[in-house]
């Protein structure tokens, strides 16, 4: 693969990163709708739910890191797609400029020399940037992930707390158990998806 | 890609760039020009980015990179200036010389080195090292902000759309039979050019001014009696035709 297919495939690769993470901030949004839910359920269904009522801040907890991480990991991403754009066009140009050096008398290639040589080293500090980069995004969805794991738990614990709860509300909150379950594992996977983009691009 | 020189006179020059033989084959081709007085160069209408390669291959035969000091649009098509962010990395200090209401519109191709100068309306001037170059309004010749440019000392108009034929690679640079030259005119003409008022405005306009060579951005020159000619033809032409049948 050429220089101009690796850029290409960056920002086409960087641009699925920002796609994933906005299905998994809109999921995050659902995360918090659920969370004030549970929580309403939670003071109707009174003492035997208190336990429920502080799983649901941490619930909410979870939805803000979500959103939080996204915005920012989108933020990256987003920067990334316009400089990998940039490097795609400098790679174009210095193929062009290649074609007029071979194509010039030495004279005119005296003159090509110092442009080449300035858009090369724009191009070599714009995929170190590039390269850069992309390591914080991996570390910043794999850090969201781990934390991502607590939904799990949170799901665990709520199945738990809905055993203690009066019967009448024990279906709703184990709703809401298997709400966050499925919340989670689908933030996860979006997550996942953005990761593989992103370690495929690794130098 | 071919050059030829339409006009010398000490430091002043004017060539045109064109029939470029590694032209794909389904992109139109394009003339493109370069002023040149002194240490001083404008590049009219510098074209596509898929012929940028050949366009500064040639231009370098010519001018010192250093000296190309300004680029000028005559509207936003991209035969015209797609290349625009190729010449922005390239050049430096060099001004983008195009219609005032285009310019966001063109930014789109790039544009972070060059400073872009809006023309206009009612057109303006340029100082080409002591030549002075005039842009002519254009408007809706094809496009809704047009200019094309003049060069009184060299009696040249750069006709940008206006003139333009759909012609053979191999053709020539001047037209040779003008009857023979109008089938290749004629429908682009009817067809690009949506105005009959603009048309007229601008042929009053032009008959002001003394034309020695008269060249579009495609197709053959026109010199001399072949000037008046167009002009007489394009007069008698209805544009603005469409068929939506």
């Amino acid at each position: 693969m050429n220089n101009k297919q690796k850029a290409a495939e960056t920002f086409i690769s960087v641009a699925n990163v920002a796609s994933e993470l906005s299905r998994a901030q809109s999921i995050a949004v659902e995360l918090s709708i659920i969370s004030k839910n549970a929580r309403a359920l939670a003071v109707r269904a009174g003492s035997t739910a208190a336990g429920f009522n502080e799983i649901t801040r941490f619930i909410e907890g979870l939805s803000t890191l979500t959103i939080d991480a996204a915005e920012t990991v989108s933020g990256i991403a987003t920067t990334q797609t316009k400089s990998a754009n940039e490097l795609f066009r400098t790679y174009s140009l210095l193929a062009m400029l290649d074609t007029v050096q071979s194509d010039s008398e030495a004279e005119q290639k005296q003159q090509i020399l110092p442009i080449y040589s300035r858009i090369q080293a724009n191009a070599e500090k714009l995929k170190n940037q590039i390269n850069s980069k992309l390591k914080e995004l991996i570390d910043s969805l794999d850090e969201t992930k781990l934390e991502l794991r607590a939904t799990q738990v949170v799901s665990v614990v709520s199945r738990v707390e809905s055993v203690r709860a009066s019967k009448d509300f024990q279906e709703s909150l184990n709703s809401v158990a298997d709400k966050v379950s499925n919340a989670g594992n689908r933030i996860n996977q979006h997550l996942e998806n953005a990761r593989k983009s992103l370690i495929k691009l690794r130098p | 890609m071919k050059a030829i020189s339409l006009y010398q006179q000490g430091k002043h020059q004017w060539l045109c760039f064109g029939r470029d033989p590694d032209k794909a084959e389904k992109i139109i081709d394009t003339n493109q020009y370069m002023i040149t007085n002194n240490n001083h160069s404008i590049i009219l209408d510098p074209g596509g980015i898929e012929i940028f390669s050949q366009m500064l291959t040639s231009v370098l035969r010519y001018t010192k990179i250093d000296d190309i000091k300004a680029l000028f649009a005559s509207h936003q098509d991209p035969d015209i200036i797609s290349s625009l962010g190729l010449w922005d990395q390239c050049l430096n200090n060099a001004s983008l010389y195009s219609p005032k209401i285009w310019e966001t519109f063109i930014r789109h191709f790039g544009m972070n080195n060059i400073n872009f100068e809006g023309i206009s309306d009612e057109g303006g001037k340029y100082n080409l090292d002591g030549i002075e170059l005039d842009f002519v309004p254009a408007h809706y010749l094809h496009s809704s902000g047009n200019f094309h440019v003049y060069d009184k000392r060299a009696k040249i108009l750069m006709s940008g759309d206006v003139g333009a034929a759909m012609d053979d690679i191999d053709s020539p640079f001047f037209v040779e039979d003008f009857e023979e030259h109008i089938p290749k005119m004629e429908y682009f003409h009817r067809r690009w050019m949506p105005s009959n008022r603009a048309k007229d405005e601008w042929i009053a306009r032009v008959r002001k001014l003394d034309i020695e060579i008269m060249a579009p951005q495609h197709g053959s020159i026109f010199k001399g009696e072949q000037v008046d000619n167009f002009l007489n033809w394009f007069e008698r032409l209805d544009v603005g035709l469409a068929s939506n049948k």
